[in-house]
């Protein structure tokens, strides 16, 4: 009698066991939607979706003929590509959702927006909402100042006027080192690249702290006289940008990080930095170079 | 949604603080600007109903200009635009050597606008008064000032309570816009809080319910002074 019961628990484990695997055996490693949420949304409405910036020159922009395109839109469209094939869908569409710093980090959340292609810092603290994406451009804060205006090092500002952007990495560092080291810098806080830029050319501030690679491409592009700006000061934070995706699905983490890691490999986010950035004579950090070499996972 | 709701964000330090600093700082844009409003907006009212032709144009001139613009991008031109065409010296000290400047030219841009909303409601207060009441001023012998300072303004005063009411309101909420040009008000506050925390919607939510309780305490408030001043048997109780 016992052993009958056992032997029925044993036979009806073993099924369980064998109808859970069965799903996974039946479409086999790495394709179809799996158990993943993400792929099974974007199979459903047979459109995947990408948060993109604005005015993010040259990493996630409109331009002129309101294409979104940059860097950072390159590089997801790689991913893009991945989920097509895994999908088998070839005719699937893109959803383009403009998106800031403010709205970002819900939207993925919510699952609103599939990739964020723009230019976020992986930070530990965001790990809380969001999955990243490896690191495909390394930046940190440095200060945008008027050419000639003799300020070196953010310690040559003490006492004087400088704009952040609100709610920035930048504005959290810096608002630290000024506490820190009492330079007694009054913060004047900016919307935007451009409005930052704005408050340094109508010296309503002495320096702008912003991301470097950023704020070099600004001054490269758009100063309103060549020249007039420059970017200084050694780098006062580390900051990583990521692509960010929903949290909580490991499957499509996974893609994600395997689309990267050949794209590094293949030498093609190479490439593709050249691409947006050779244009402006803005040449390949060393550091990035070695972030992408270490970031090359093999097979 | 993986959203990870953490309602105590609002009350741990520093975030707690960031509220607090900017609903202060919203009282004060909103404050200050109000009484700029209601001085000017008088001055302005009254001109659009004298006698004198070139007053009226005055007033009439000022009202369109400062209506028909969008108050966010009023509050640029005072911001970035005045200080460059003004002389270096008077552009450079409101840039540079004026306290606070971002505050003051937030608090004057919604002061000015909201004058140009007010004058149009004391221009109508003054003419619901009747002609009748300005004839008869005049005819017991009272000067177009007195008759303004006695009969005229003082029931138009009350006329207008109720729509004054809307422009405060309006005060306090178009006060969030002054954190397009930098001051960290409570709506810059709670965006700043999203951006440290990522709790957004834990940030806004609370703004919100500041926001709504103010308004109530303004409304409440204005009720308080119509009921003490109103005259029975010269106006319906609002």
């Amino acid at each position: 009698m016992s052993k009958f019961v056992q032997g029925l628990a044993a036979t009806s484990l073993l099924g369980a066991l064998v109808l859970a695997i069965s799903p996974s055996l039946a479409q086999g490693a790495g394709s179809g939607t799996g158990t993943s949420p993400i792929l099974q949304r974007i199979a459903e409405r047979n459109a995947l979706t990408i948060g993109h910036r604005e005015a993010s020159v040259p990493y996630s922009y409109i331009d002129r003929e309101q294409k979104v395109e940059g860097y950072s839109v390159d590089l997801c469209l790689k991913v893009v590509e991945a989920v097509k094939e895994r999908l088998g869908k070839p005719g699937l569409q893109i959803n383009y959702v403009p998106i800031n710093t403010t709205n970002r980090i819900p939207l993925v959340a919510n699952g609103t927006i599939d990739l964020e292609c723009g230019t976020t810092t992986n930070t530990l603290a965001r790990h809380e909402q969001v999955a990243f994406s490896p690191i495909f451009y390394i930046t940190g804060t440095q200060l945008l100042v008027k050419t000639g205006s003799g300020f070196k090092e953010v310690e040559d500002l003490a006492g004087k006027r400088v704009a952040v952007l609100q709610g920035s990495s930048n504005e959290q560092s810096l608002r630290a080192l000024n506490d820190g080291k009492k330079l007694n810098i009054s913060l004047v806080y900016a919307k935007d690249l451009g409005e930052g830029a704005l408050l340094v050319e109508t010296d309503r501030v002495d320096a702008f702290a912003a991301d470097g690679g950023q704020i070099k491409v600004y001054a490269a592009t758009r100063a309103q006289r060549k020249g007039s700006l420059s970017v200084v000061g050694r780098l006062l934070t580390y900051d990583p940008y990521s692509v960010m995706i929903q949290r909580g699905d490991p499957e499509f983490a996974q893609l994600v990080s395997r689309v990267f890691a050949e794209t590094f490999r293949a030498g093609e986010a190479e490439q593709l930095y050249a691409k947006w950035f050779g244009p402006l004579g803005i040449e390949i950090d060393p550091i990035l170079k070695a972030a992408f070499e270490i970031q090359a996972l093999p097979r | 949604m993986t959203y990870r709701w953490n309602w105590s964000v609002l009350v741990t330090e520093p975030y707690l603080g960031w509220l607090l600093s900017g609903l202060t700082w919203t009282l004060l844009v909103a404050g200050t600007a109000w009484i700029v409003a209601l001085l000017i907006g008088t001055g302005v009212g009254i001109l659009r109903t004298l006698p004198s032709r070139t007053a009226r144009a005055l007033g009439t001139v000022y009202v369109e200009i400062f209506r028909n613009i969008p108050l966010l991008l009023q509050l640029f031109l005072w911001y970035f635009v005045i200080p460059e065409l003004l002389p270096a010296e008077i552009g450079r000290w409101i840039k540079r050597d004026l306290p606070m400047p971002e505050f003051w030219t937030a608090a004057l841009g919604l002061g000015l606008f909201t004058a140009a909303r007010i004058a149009e409601q004391v221009r109508a207060g003054i003419e619901a008064v009747g002609r009748g009441q300005a004839m008869a001023a005049a005819a017991s012998g009272l000067s177009t000032a007195q008759a303004y300072r006695h009969v005229l303004l003082p029931i138009a005063a009350r006329n207008v309570l109720p729509p004054l009411t809307s422009e405060f309101l309006n005060i306090v909420k178009n006060s969030s816009l002054a954190l397009t040009i930098g001051v960290l008000e409570l709506t810059g506050q709670s965006r700043q809080i999203e951006s440290n925390t990522f709790q957004g919607i834990e940030a806004f939510t609370a703004a919100t319910l500041i926001y709504v309780l103010l308004t109530m305490l303004v409304i409440a408030a204005m009720r308080t002074v119509e009921r003490a001043t109103a005259i029975p048997g010269i106006l319906a109780r609002a």
